[in-house]
């Protein structure tokens, strides 16, 4: 209490806590170091963009390549002495059919597996589906790289001898496996927001639930779902470790899920795991294909969000 | 008449079809219950695929050795002391800038059209960040952190081994062997100094660290007699070798392929997180509280420090848990940067090279002798327990910390 006491009464501390002018200078550094906190999160996309196209422009100024052939060629064959090409679209097929195969699976299985959990579920299965998915969603990509390699890769072979040890169908369905909790989380958010009312008018008019589910709750979800789709789709086409492990290092033009074949984060971390120390087209090489898939998952995402933004179907 | 034979057509109809839409229903009920099974299913058949190929590996010989080409010997020390270190560092850079830009975006909205720009670009740019995949963060980092845009020459080459810029804390020794094969150190001022020549009245270090005066053995001059003698005597054509060593706080410029280049990266990777997370655990504090605040007259900063904030930390803390286990599992970014390197001590700086977990896993996993997967198996435990332990302790901060606020 003494204490307290001198405080209030000592000259300098009244005077402290009353100037105003002291207050107004502490709220104005305070705002001063929280924008530039902000900005810089401006200053690291600016970086990405710098570093990428700077790195690129590198990359397409060195006379053995050109653009034309870059774009349009589907042969990615860097170490073929004379016949070297770099074709990003072997590597982009490559990307697509992984993407592919991860969606078929994670698309079908998160929308329904969302929909059991929003709709139907009683809660004594959601307490224990919901941690799982989460666990799912925790576990790292190089984990399912793995699995990948030890469990889907053997079980596609015991049905099927023709798998590669390396296919796109074993590293798609790890990439599927990845994307589902991403999925059914986001579709289940989008299904829950749907208010009570629409799927109590439908009941009322006698329709049964799958009824309401399918014609009533997901068409007016449908914004959701497709940004969620879309944001899994992105997810699927920039993951790494899974087909760095498991989809091979063989970029070739095919649609054939038992083929080794090879992704563009696949030629990135096989450029890594390698010696880089050289600065030569392939090192560059590594910069375009980054580029490439960069303006890929940018363009899903800024889709996925524009999407949910633009046909939300608001009904408070 | 008609129409009464017509309204019992319709109701007979719609009542086969009330059948078939009951069927449907039942159906769809099994479908929606057998898919849900599916991820509960994944994750048994993982879970048992790694722990029944990885148990028998795990010893506390394995958590406490570093890799060896035999996977018998085989441990994970150096990359379970590479991760604690990056993502302790990645921890420090990361939580206070994520929660300042998530208190500018949730507390600070301003008036300004100018500023209301800023402040929408950000958000934008925020949720755009969140969807780049980490692997492009790693070339980021290798560009802008290893060598920083190219301040060193590109031509040189290995990135590890080239000119340093500027550096603090290293000590550079040229070792050379005495006449009786010890060791003896010559310090010099840098890295880039010129070889030591060997002469009479050196001053040199020997391997327990007294300092000693070397002498020089003459072309066909005989050696001493005394080991004492012949431990500080050195052949006059012997040639050194640069070595340096680095105190805890060396700290260089171009960042090299370092514990620091590591977290900066991963930083890059999970910012936008943590900046969401927060966000949205800060929006979760009532508004009444807030305007209580502001009502008795506190600045906007006053009420975001006094109650916002304490309102929110274990909402924060937990997302920024959550965030931190995402980074102790990306392997990527920290590819990218390091390659696959082969280390076997923890890091001693900021500026030691590094290997991390998942990185070793990934490593282990990507050899063709099967004995390495079942060791890459039992490094997927301890990382899964790491996992754990980060999540728990999410757990914990929300039950003991959060009280009801309205």
């Amino acid at each position: 209490m003494a204490s307290v006491a001198v405080e209030q009464f000592s000259p300098a501390r009244t005077y402290r806590n009353r100037s105003l002018r002291a207050l107004y200078v502490r709220e104005f550094l305070v705002k001063s170091v929280l924008v530039l906190s902000a900005i810089f999160s401006l200053l690291i996309t600016l970086a990405v963009l710098f570093v990428i196209f700077s790195e690129t422009f590198e990359f397409f100024s060195l006379e053995q390549i050109s653009a034309w052939d870059f774009f349009t060629s589907s042969e990615w064959t860097p170490d073929l002495g004379s016949e070297v090409h770099y074709g990003v679209l072997a590597l982009v097929s490559g990307t697509l059919l992984v993407s592919l195969v991860a969606m078929m699976i994670a698309l079908p299985i998160g929308l329904i597996t969302a929909t059991y959990l929003s709709e139907y579920a009683p809660k004594a299965v959601r307490s224990i589906l919901k941690p799982v998915l989460e666990v799912l969603a925790g576990i790292p990509t190089v984990v399912y790289g793995f699995f990948a390699l030890a469990v889907i890769t053997p079980g596609l072979k015991f049905f099927h001898e023709g798998f590669n040890i390396y296919n796109g169908m074993s590293a798609g369905i790890a990439v599927g496996i990845l994307c589902l909790p991403i999925v059914t989380s986001l579709v289940e958010d989008a299904l829950r927001a749907v208010p009570r009312s629409l799927r109590e008018g439908a009941l009322g008019l006698g329709a049964t639930k799958f009824d309401v589910t399918a014609k009533v709750v997901v068409p007016a979800a449908l914004s959701g779902i497709i940004s969620a789709f879309l944001l899994a789709i992105s997810r699927a086409v920039g993951e790494t470790m899974i087909v760095a492990l498991a989809a091979g290092s063989y970029p070739h033009l095919t649609v054939d899920p038992r083929e080794a074949t090879q992704t563009m984060t696949g030629w990135m971390v096989q450029m890594a795991s390698g010696d880089t120390s050289q600065f030569d087209a392939k090192f560059y090489s590594m910069y375009a294909v980054a580029c490439v898939l960069f303006v890929l998952t940018m363009a899903l995402t800024m889709l996925g969000n524009w999407v949910r933004k633009r046909f939300r179907e608001a009904y408070e | 008449m008609k129409s009464l034979e017509a309204s019992v057509q319709a109701s007979m109809k719609s009542h086969q079809g009330g059948k078939r839409r009951k069927w449907f229903d039942t159906g769809f009920r099994i479908l929606c219950q057998v898919t849900a099974t599916m991820s509960v299913v994944i994750l048994a058949v993982l879970l048992y695929s790694i722990f029944s190929s990885g148990l028998t590996h795990l010893s506390f010989r394995f958590l406490t050795s570093p890799p060896h080409p035999d996977p018998d010997k085989a441990g994970v020390w150096p990359a379970l002391m590479g991760t604690f270190w990056t993502c302790a560092a990645c921890a420090v850079l990361t939580l206070p800038i994520g929660v300042m830009t998530a208190i500018f975006l949730e507390e600070f909205k301003p008036k300004q059209r100018w500023a209301q720009r800023l402040h929408g670009l950000v958000q934008l740019n925020i949720s755009n960040l969140a969807g780049v995949p980490s692997v492009v963060y790693g070339l980021v980092g290798l560009a802008a952190f290893v060598s920083m845009f190219g301040m060193l020459d590109r031509k040189i080459g290995d990135t590890t081994k080239a000119r340093r810029v500027f550096e603090i804390g290293a000590h550079y020794y040229d070792q050379f062997l005495t006449i009786n094969d010890q060791v003896i150190f010559v310090p010099v001022a840098s890295g880039a100094a010129p070889e030591t020549k060997i002469d009479n009245g050196i001053r040199a270090l020997d391997s327990n660290g007294n300092t000693i005066t070397v002498r020089m053995l003459q072309r066909g001059a005989s050696p001493p007699d005394s080991d004492a003698d012949q431990a500080i005597t050195v052949k006059w054509n012997e040639t050194p070798g640069r070595i340096s060593r680095n105190a805890w706080y060396y700290f260089r410029l171009p960042f090299g392929r370092s514990v620091l280049t590591g977290s900066l990266t991963l930083m890059l990777v999970i910012l936008p997180v943590v900046i969401i997370s927060s966000q949205e655990a800060i929006r979760a504090v009532p508004s009444s509280l807030r305007e209580a605040a502001l009502g008795m007259g506190t600045t906007s900063w006053q009420s975001v420090w006094n109650v916002t904030l304490p309102a929110s930390i274990p909402g924060i803390m937990t997302g920024s848990i959550l965030a931190m286990s995402r980074a102790v599992g990306e392997a990527a970014p920290i590819m990218m940067i390091s390659g696959i390197v082969y280390i076997t001590s923890s890091p001693s700086s900021l500026m030691s090279d590094f290997t991390v977990l998942s990185l070793q896993i990934y490593d282990w996993s990507s050899r063709h002798d099967a004995r390495f997967h079942a060791i890459s198996a039992s490094a997927i435990i301890v990382l899964l327990i790491l996992l754990l332990c980060f999540n728990f302790l999410a757990i914990i901060i929300r039950q003991v910390f959060s009280k009801p606020l309205s």
